[in-house]
């Protein structure tokens, strides 16, 4: 057996079984750590699809703050002040996405889209907040740099400091609601979401051809891609669904100057009506059911406020959260 | 390198000093190659000639200087450019849509947009016309399907509706708007005659109606789903708001069919039927939520009154526009 | 500086134009797009993509010009273009270069000698031309051209000018014998088509392919610059297996490619025997220390009688001989030069089976009766025939299309057809996008020819021609939702792009549940016994219940129990009486008169397998016989 003549020595020995000993441990932990003794269930190969989080700050739920003012600036302040300041929802280090509405290439005067200033300024408060990134988006389906142009929304975005993230097609990922029956494998603006630690809605009040009113749940309609024009037939459903879909930080309805008719467009100067009052609060439910008085609707005029309710997004009954008022004239 | 080498000789240098000159123009022509070229030579975006903007593409405004080519939109597309506003026009009939942006010259920042929107016909145009009717005086020599307000400017005509919005009531750009206007209007083909309003429209009767407010309901009016093509008017004497309003339908059968099925619809959300007057044959009288509505066929028309508190409001209303409609030509 | 440094830079240079050039063919204005970076230099200064176009489709389009200043710069200077600006050639050689690595001065002497071999590209070039020349041949006795004349003319020469002395007179007699023939021949003969073969082994455009349809859509998939979605491209394994092949082959044989297979570099190898400088020898004897000969790239035998067809000009010799006996001069070695050693038979074999090949393939009927209705070419592309003379196979149309709709044509398609641009309605991100033209502009051979929006769409000028149409959509009622399933789908209705829509729809209510008897009806609810109903599995808005020739639409439904929303002529059901569910089914047809062809209702149709409605190439504007419509037929 020997063909060398000479025994191995203890020591050779010790070391050769070392190393044959280690040899056998890495294959058996590469074994171990490959094996499977089950088989691949049904789900390996399935599409991939993204989850959306909940974005709801812990301890403040159900805050609602009504604020009487005509001016945007002071009137978002001060409503903040009321929820606890921006401070209590954003905090260092923190991603934000605000989302705001850029629906149309349309000017800001004409109030068919979020107010650019009122963009700008939160902006800013987030990242005095601490936000490490503050990311402004919206998927208007028609060109849309140049609604971000035009409406004023992406200069102003910029200028205080956001990243302002138009939709390209690499940013959709496929998203199905749990339990939803409209949104099913439908293209979600995913990109911007993704990492996102806080989501903020700021939407104006607008008066909707279809659906009534078009505030703060209605905004999130612009976080979807695809045709997604189908799911007019089912305005309420979807609206509803939106809610469900996105659980926010915090919203925001912009009714200093409401859309009172001929929305979600208008167009003409005549389409406004000052109305004098920003909502905030971070139960989009009643946020929406407090913005629709502003446009002369009732809570219960409204099919895709009460759908939402039944579907526990909210309360429409928003007096029954203590909202706070404070009057700025 | 074996270190035996002997040093390059001069020739070699300047050869190599010439190849590396020739890469840099090499370079510098690339980088001017890329620099200077015409989009439009490679055929993507922009509107093709003569088509993106049909009949806005050759549309020049007096002051105005255009800001892109325009584009234009189909029933499937349209909801891309209004949102939610599309199924408006879709219902009342629409075919397309022309968009174009106009700049005060050197100004980019101050404009405006027309929205020229081809309909199946005029009464289609009117629909979407009257929906949307905002106060405003008529400017003249647009025909009677017009109006401005402080940034805006609307007409119907034919089968096009136009909404020329201005980006800010700037002097300058409101001139432009009203050139625009009339730059389309006289370009658009047919006759001063398309411009007048569909036929039903002149049927209420004149006394107390709310000039300019009537208005053709394209789809499911009043709520009821399959009631299409209602033409209303406004008679605001009296507190609250009357509504007359009226159709035509192929035929009288099928104008006596539709006033049963809206008197039902009524029943069904809670109406209580009441004795109807005997001075309108057929008529159906009901009152829902405290307010009466009344319903009648005559002839090939379908006609009805509502919104009145009372039933002495409703019936002086109804008769009114019952005698027009006996004396009309259906 | 050495030469040989100003050599590395150059060539590092041009690869890195040639890469960027591949990353920056996107549709777009940023600086990594389109812009104007002139994409096609390299595909136009190689001069055989314009030799071959030229002879094959009778005209040197746009850039191909490029091609004629390498051939004049080559009569000058040599194979320049080889050593110092060909992409391809500098990632052979720096292979080549890591391959030789730690190897002694004897070995890589051994690898750099000139070996038999080499003279296999010539025999490629021989065929290559030679199955172009039978179009050649057509159009001169069709009278087209006396300029191809001139072509011939060349060719004839630059064969002839292979051999040396007495054997140049019986070369001449043998060409001249050979084109008579084959001009006769080639006029009995089918027209093959397919005849511009040389794309295959061009070393740009087998570079541009590669880089363009496997190498860059791995690099991006990660980054997304290139395209904003991961690409794919069928049959990409293939392209670069054969690209990686020559490229590994230069670990045996350094610039193994160059050497032996490219016959571009063979094309220019037959003039760099003409070039005014020359790689030479000052004195015909030195050292023999076999320092040029370990670095000698082309395998031309620098330390004896040069081969200056073989000179690929790295011109390490000069740069590295420890005498300085090496030069680049205007007159010839001072220790002789070596002519071609070609054998006259090979040649005339390569440029024999060269000119069989096109009638061969047409053999196949793929230009004639057995046209293949899958080959959905890119809008603008030539008839098939015409297209096939000029499609370089450089993947350039593939890369820019937007939506990657553009794909290789694989083996299945015929050996001709490999390669060439297709349409594969599933694979990409969408359809051909009715409003870009960007592949007919980007294609540097007018195989694609360019056209404008107006003329794509119809509009303007080309309104009597109507849109350019690529093919037409069929249903397949065995696989539609609502022909055979009875499922409600419009989604291709909805998706033409077409306006008005080249896809309708006819209302079909067809029946799903018999056996049901209407009950009692109370408010707007009707109860139905005779079977249980899913609940809520009749609330989609499609379904009827029908009776008596009228329907009413269901609103919604328990499992007893419907609530109806009555249509025209509705009335109650009387209790007891028969009843059925209907689906209200909206079918779609195509009117072959408004489809395009563009395929996106194919990339929509949600039977994600084969789907069902497909596009063909039956109707497609380029071929008027595949016609499917005479014109003005039809209704309306």
């Amino acid at each position: 057996m020997s063909g060398q003549g000479k025994d191995l020595d203890r020591r050779q020995f010790m070391q050769r079984a070392g190393k044959a000993g280690l040899g056998v441990a890495a294959i058996g932990a590469l074994a171990w750590w490959g094996h499977d003794s089950k088989g691949p269930d049904a789900s390996l190969g399935a599409s991939p699809s993204v989850k959306l989080p909940s974005y709801a700050v812990a301890g403040r739920e159900k805050r609602l703050a009504i604020v009487k003012s005509s001016h945007r600036v002071p009137a978002l302040r001060a409503g903040l002040e009321a929820l606890g300041g921006l401070g209590a929802f954003v905090s260092a280090g923190h991603r934000v996405v605000i989302k705001v509405n850029a629906a149309f290439a349309s000017p800001p005067a004409l109030g068919a889209t979020s107010n650019p200033e009122l963009v700008a300024e939160l902006v800013r408060l987030c990242l005095k907040a601490g936000a490490k990134e503050v990311v402004v988006t919206d998927n208007p389906i028609n060109d849309p740099a140049s609604c971000f142009e035009l409406s004023g929304i992406g200069p102003a975005a910029r200028q205080a400091g956001a990243s302002v993230v138009l939709p390209h097609p690499g940013a959709f990922a496929s998203y199905s609601l749990p339990g939803g029956r409209l949104i099913a494998n439908w293209p979600l603006l995913w990109g911007p979401l993704k990492g996102a630690d806080r989501v903020i809605g700021l939407a104006p009040v607008k008066d909707h051809h279809r659906s009534q009113a078009s505030v703060c749940m209605k905004n999130w309609y612009g976080l979807l891609g695809g045709r997604r024009n189908v799911f007019h037939q089912d305005i309420n459903g979807i609206i509803s669904e939106l809610g469900r879909m996105i659980t926010p930080s915090l919203v925001i309805a912009d009714g200093v100057v409401s859309l009172a008719r001929n929305g979600p467009t208008g167009g003409s100067l005549e389409d406004l009506k000052p109305t004098g009052t920003m909502i905030l609060g971070t139960d989009q439910v009643a946020v929406d059911s407090a913005a629709v008085g502003l446009l002369g609707l009732k809570p219960e005029q409204v099919a895709w406020l009460g759908l939402a309710q039944k579907a526990g997004v909210g309360a429409t009954d928003f007096q029954s959260l203590n909202p706070t008022t404070v009057e700025l004239g | 390198m074996p270190p035996s080498l002997a040093a390059p000789s001069r020739a070699q240098r300047l050869s190599g000093l010439a190849v590396l000159l020739a890469l840099v123009l090499v370079a510098a022509g690339v980088l001017w190659q890329q620099a200077s070229y015409d989009p439009a030579s490679w055929g993507w975006g922009g509107a093709a000639p003569g088509g993106g903007a049909g009949p806005l593409a050759s549309l020049a405004v007096p002051g105005l200087e255009p800001r892109e080519a325009g584009a234009s939109f189909d029933p499937a597309t349209l909801s891309d450019k209004i949102d939610g506003k599309a199924e408006l026009y879709l219902a009342a009939g629409f075919e397309r849509l022309y968009t174009r942006r106009y700049a005060l010259k050197g100004q980019p920042a101050i404009w405006l947009e027309l929205m020229l929107y081809r309909m199946k016909d005029q009464r289609a145009a009117f629909s979407v016309f009257s929906n949307q009717r905002r106060p405003g005086p008529t400017p003249p020599g647009l025909g009677p399907n017009a109006y401005a307000t402080s940034n805006a400017l609307y007409l119907a005509n034919g089968p096009w509706y136009l909404e020329a919005v201005a980006s800010a009531p700037d002097p300058a750009l409101l001139k432009g708007l009203d050139a625009a206007a009339r730059a389309i209007v006289a370009a658009l083909p047919g006759d001063k005659a398309k411009a007048a309003t569909p036929g039903e429209a002149e049927l209420f009767p004149p006394q107390g109606l709310k000039p300019g407010s009537q208005v053709l309901l394209a789809k499911d009016a009043f709520g009821m789903a399959g009631l299409n093509q209602i033409f209303i008017a406004a008679y605001p004497a009296g507190a609250p708001e009357r509504i007359a309003w009226l159709a035509r339908r192929a035929s009288p059968e099928a104008a006596q069919k539709e006033a049963e099925a809206y008197a039902k619809f009524l029943a069904v959300n809670g109406g209580a039927q009441a004795p109807a007057p005997k001075a309108i044959p057929g008529a159906r009288l009901v009152e829902l939520l405290g307010v009466w509505e009344l319903v009648w066929p005559q002839g090939a028309y379908l006609a009805g009154v509502r919104g009145a508190e009372s039933q002495e409001a409703t019936l002086e209303l109804a008769l009114r526009l019952h005698q027009r409609l006996g004396g009309a030509k259906p | 500086m050495r030469i040989t440094w100003a050599r590395r830079i150059s060539q590092a240079f041009f690869l890195a134009l040639f890469l960027w050039f591949c990353v920056v063919a996107t549709v777009g204005e940023r600086l990594w797009q389109l812009r104007g970076w002139p994409v096609n230099w390299f595909l136009e200064l190689d001069p055989l993509t314009g030799l071959t176009t030229l002879l094959a489709g009778g005209s040197l389009y746009a850039g191909l010009l490029w091609g004629a200043a390498t051939l004049a710069l080559t009569l000058v200077l040599g194979r320049f273009f080889c050593g110092w600006l060909c992409p391809f050639g500098a990632m052979h050689h720096f292979i080549g270069w890591l391959g030789s690595h730690g190897k002694d001065l004897k070995e890589r002497a051994r690898r750099n000698a000139p070996h038999p071999a080499q003279q296999i590209k010539y025999f490629l070039l021989a065929f290559f031309l030679g199955a172009v020349a039978s179009d050649l041949a057509a159009r001169l006795t069709t009278g087209q051209g006396a300029a191809f004349l001139a072509g011939a003319a060349v060719i004839a020469l630059v064969l002839a000018a292979t051999r040396r002395g007495a054997g140049r007179g019986f070369y001449f007699a043998a060409v001249a014998v050979v084109l008579a023939l084959w001009v006769a021949w080639s006029l009995a003969a089918p027209r093959g088509g397919a005849s511009l073969l040389a794309g295959l082994l061009d070393p740009i455009p087998l570079a541009s392919r590669s880089v363009n349809l496997a190498l860059l859509p791995l690099a991006d998939s990660p980054l997304r610059i290139a395209w904003p979605e991961p690409r794919f491209y069928q049959g990409a394994a293939l392209i670069g297996a054969v690209f990686l092949s020559f490229l590994l082959l230069n670990l045996w044989r350094p610039r193994f490619f160059c050497r032996y297979v490219c016959p571009t570099g063979a094309l220019l190898g037959l003039l760099a025997r003409f070039s005014l400088f020359k790689v030479g020898k000052r004195q015909a004897r030195c050292g023999g220390c076999l320092d040029c000969e370990a670095l000698c790239e082309g395998a031309c035998r620098p330390a004896g009688k040069l081969r200056p067809h073989e000179c690929v000009l790295c011109l390490n010799c000069l740069s590295d001989c420890p005498e300085g006996a090496i030069t680049y001069q205007a007159g010839p070695s001072a220790a002789g030069e070596a002519a071609p050693d070609l054998s006259r038979r090979r040649v005339l074999a390569g440029l024999g089976v060269g000119l069989a090949a096109p009638p061969l393939l047409g053999l196949g009927g793929l230009l004639g009766p057995d046209w293949d209705p899958r080959l959905i070419r890119p809008p603008g592309s030539l008839a098939e025939g015409e297209f096939l003379r000029r499609c370089l196979r450089c993947g350039q149309c593939m890369r820019i299309c937007p939506t990657g709709v553009l794909q290789p044509a694989g083996l299945s398609f015929g050996l001709e057809a490999l390669w060439t641009p297709v349409l594969n309605m599933t694979i990409g991100t969408s359809g051909c996008q009715p409003r870009c033209v960007a592949c007919s502009h980007i294609c540097p051979s007018a195989a694609i020819r360019p056209i404008s929006l107006a003329e794509k769409l119809g509009q303007g000028e080309y309104a009597a021609e109507g849109p350019i149409r690529l093919g037409t959509a069929f249903v397949d009622r065995g696989r539609c939702l609502p022909w055979a399933m009875d499922r409600p789908c419009i989604v291709c209705q909805e998706n033409c792009p077409v306006s008005p829509k080249a896809i309708f729809t006819r209302i079909a209510f067809q029946t799903v549940l018999d056996g049901l008897a209407a009950g009692p009806a109370t408010g707007g609810e009707l109860a139905l016994s005779g079977r249980a109903l899913r609940p809520g599995a009749l609330a989609t808005g499609d379904y009827y219940l029908a009776a008596d020739g009228a329907r009413a639409r269901i609103r919604a439904n328990t499992g007893a129990t419907v609530s109806l929303e009555p249509g025209p002529g509705w009335q109650a059901p009387a209790s007891g009486s028969p009843v059925v569910v209907q689906v209200r089914l909206q079918r779609p047809y195509v009117d072959p008169a408004r489809c395009i062809g563009c395929g996106i209702c194919q990339h929509e149709c949600p039977v994600s397998g084969q789907r069902a409605i497909r596009v063909s190439a039956e109707n497609a504007t380029r071929e008027p016989s595949h016609s499917l419509l005479l014109k003005g037929a039809g209704p309306v």
